[in-house]
């Protein structure tokens, strides 16, 4: 499965020219693809598209001036868990699921047992259903404040907005994941 | 119901936030990126031998940008706290945050023609706006985020040596040595140092820990770095006083409690009183006797291991013996055995709503409280627990489980707690079995008094009581075979 950033990223493991800013990439690269994919892969869930997503991330950082920002690192996790979110709301309007989901299940940790593991897996699977259902921005602030624990205050500074928005848009985004894996959860029973 | 929902939701977040790829994928990862994009990546950033400050120095920036893999990060964590040297070149590096969150920019700002330049008549407006808008943020910064001046903490003792390592050099502590707002210290190995903050808080500092004390408006903030703290908060009027570590923050009134900061996360435990703990976003209380450990990675230990290392351990310690050992002889009383019928079930309105059945407590209670009276009378240390955590004295407590005991006589094996349907003003009664006379009589003499107190009916007096009146005590309907308790009138009829 690609994703999103398959119109620029190949799949081959050719070497894709990154342009005259190549010398800024490798340092940002070195400092950031860690998190980058930690980033898309707690929110796509599964290696493959969180590799492609962190890729295409620095792809369009080394193709443009963008190299040169002072605060890089706000840009890439950004665009990181955005780009992730958008494959999320594709996969869900595909309706399939990768292949491996399903490998997950075989590779668990050996101190857990096979229902709580099961039980951990669906409880990310449909949390990742349900952050695909909202909207955009609300489910950005949501990443953003849970998954890579910001301080409000901080998503406000990032997006441009107040604290207040920041902290009512987070309640309501709450109150529906709520009532969604409540519904997802009974589903599976 | 919304418990279970949110209980789901903390779950699943944090079954999400653990959902991480081992090290080895992400560097087979990285490297396949980096090849992909064509660019040289430096190996050592996700693997390679540390062998000396030099190297350790050269991850620094990726360790503040959080994107170290876990267990390099973890060896970077542990040196810093071995090596002073390197966590002051580590502070010095002037990016507090991990990750620069302001909006991405591009190099230095281009000037741009202001609206007051561009729109001269905007220039008044904008003016008055400003000024309105200082005013205001004037106020507001005075009355919550001022720092307010003076002394932070004072360092009551030491034991080893502690140093002020936020000056220019380090600066060897002596008891009596005052912290301003800005200042931090640090214990060295084998040395403790014991606080006391400006509300009167004290704060015992473990071997090899880091810490600052800061205050904004009307609450203090403790930041632990890394090691162990004892803190005996003072109760406050207002404001709290925090305790923060790099992973979780802990509010705190009037308690003790122990906090301990390694590499592997955060554990609170509480002795007496309540912390409210906030981590991920997600706060939990903590009560006596409980602990909180911020990872999966922390086993839990046992209580008294958290305060092993202080001064005050003997005290510390005997405290949570004589606790355990309460504990363990209430855990003696046999408990009412169980009940498989209900007598009172029969008896219920048909508009019930709520029925719970519990045993009759009364023995139970009274034993347990004989039980701790006697060791609160031998035990000075749970006399001070007592003294210093409770508003009431233990004469109140005794002589309340009394008048419990010397009802429940009268009572049968089963109480049940009822609600009703009663239009929209529904009522909540309590019922029990009459096993022997006289029970009005000595409901009267426990809880009635001439100013109110609980009002003691039959079956005549409540035909006649009217049902828009209501009594701070409460009323208790007697009759032959049962009694029951209600805050209203309507209720009971």
């Amino acid at each position: 499965m690609k994703s999103q950033e398959s119109g620029s990223v190949s799949a081959a493991a050719a070497i894709i020219p990154v342009g005259e800013h190549i010398d800024r990439l490798t340092p940002l690269f070195a400092e950031h693809y860690r998190r980058v994919l930690m980033s898309a892969y707690r929110i796509a869930g599964n290696m493959a598209d969180a590799e492609d997503v962190a890729q295409g991330v620095f792809l369009r950082l080394g193709s443009s001036e963008a190299a040169a920002m002072v605060n890089a690192g706000s840009y890439l996790y950004r665009a990181a868990i955005n780009g992730a979110l958008d494959l999320l709301r594709r996969r869900k309007a595909a309706a399939t699921e990768p292949l491996e989901f399903a490998a997950a299940v075989a590779s668990t940790d050996p101190g857990a047992s096979p229902e709580t593991t099961i039980s951990s897996r669906e409880l990310r699977q449909h949390l990742r259903q349900a952050i695909s259902e909202l909207a955009p921005r609300a489910a950005e602030m949501f990443a953003l404040r849970y998954l890579e624990e910001l301080e409000n205050r901080e998503i406000a500074k990032l997006m441009g907005t107040s604290s207040a928005v920041v902290a009512v848009t987070l309640h309501q985004a709450r109150s529906k994941l709520k009532k969604r894996l409540t519904e997802l959860q009974r589903g599976t029973r | 119901m919304r418990q279970e929902e949110k209980s789901i939701l903390d779950r699943a977040t944090h079954a999400l936030q653990a959902d991480v790829p081992d090290s080895e994928a992400i560097t087979a990862s990285a490297a396949k990126a980096a090849q992909r994009l064509g660019i040289q990546i430096n190996h050592e950033v996700f693997s390679g031998t540390i062998r000396n400050c030099d190297d350790v120095r050269q991850l620094m920036d990726a360790y503040r940008a959080g994107t170290l893999p876990e267990a390099r990060a973890l060896l970077v964590q542990a040196h810093l706290g071995e090596c002073g040297l390197c966590l002051r070149y580590f502070r010095e590096g002037g990016v507090k945050t991990a990750v620069d969150w302001a909006r991405p920019r591009v190099g230095a700002r281009k000037p741009v023609a202001s609206a007051s330049q561009r729109h001269p008549q905007a220039w008044g407006w904008a003016l008055a706006l400003s000024c309105t808008l200082i005013a205001t943020a004037t106020f507001v910064y005075k009355a919550y985020w001022q720092v307010p001046p003076g002394v932070r903490a004072e360092v009551q003792s030491i034991d080893g040596s502690a140093y002020l390592i936020s000056g220019p050099g380090n600066t060897r502590l002596a008891p009596g040595a005052k912290l301003v707002e800005g200042d931090r210290m640090r214990t060295s190995g084998d040395s403790h140092a014991v606080l006391r903050l400006s509300d009167g808080s004290i704060v015992e500092v473990n071997q090899r820990s880091t810490l600052d004390v800061s205050a904004r408006g009307r609450n203090t903030t403790v930041v632990l770095d890394e090691g162990a703290l004892i803190v005996t908060a003072a109760h406050r009027t207002s404001g709290h006083l925090y305790v923060r570590t790099p992973d979780c923050r802990v509010a705190v009134t009037g308690t003790l409690f122990s906090i301990n900061s390694g590499i592997k996360g955060s554990r609170v435990a509480v002795l007496q009183g309540s912390v409210d703990v906030a981590h991920a976003g997600i706060h939990a209380l903590l009560h006596p006797g409980q602990q909180m450990a911020t990872s999966d990675n922390l086993a839990p230990e046992p209580l008294d291991q958290e305060f092993a290392w202080s001064a005050d351990r003997e005290k510390y310690i005997g405290l949570l013996a004589q606790l355990a050992n309460v504990e363990h002889l209430i855990a003696q009383i046999p408990f009412p055995q169980s009940r498989y019928s209900s007598d009172l079930l029969p008896r219920m309105p048909n508009n019930t709503l709520l029925y719970i059945s519990i045993p009759n407590l009364g023995d139970y209670l009274s034993q347990a409280n004989a039980i701790f009276q006697d060791q609160l009378s031998q035990s000075p240390e749970l006399q001070q627990w007592w003294a210093r955590g409770q508003k009431s004295n233990s004469q109140d407590l005794n002589s309340l489980v009394e008048k419990i005991h010397d009802v429940s006589q009268y009572l049968g094996d089963e109480v049940v707690i009822v609600g009703t349907g009663q239009g929209s003003q529904p009522g909540i009664a309590v019922l029990a079995q009459v096993q022997r006379s006289g029970l009005d009589d000595e409901l009267r003499q426990q809880f009635s008094t001439a100013t109110g107190g609980l009002v003691v009916l039959d079956q005549t007096s409540l035909a006649g009581a009217s049902t828009t009146s209501a009594v701070h005590g409460g009323y208790a309907l007697v009759r032959e075979h049962e009694i029951v308790f209600s805050n209203n009138i309507s209720t009971l009829k």
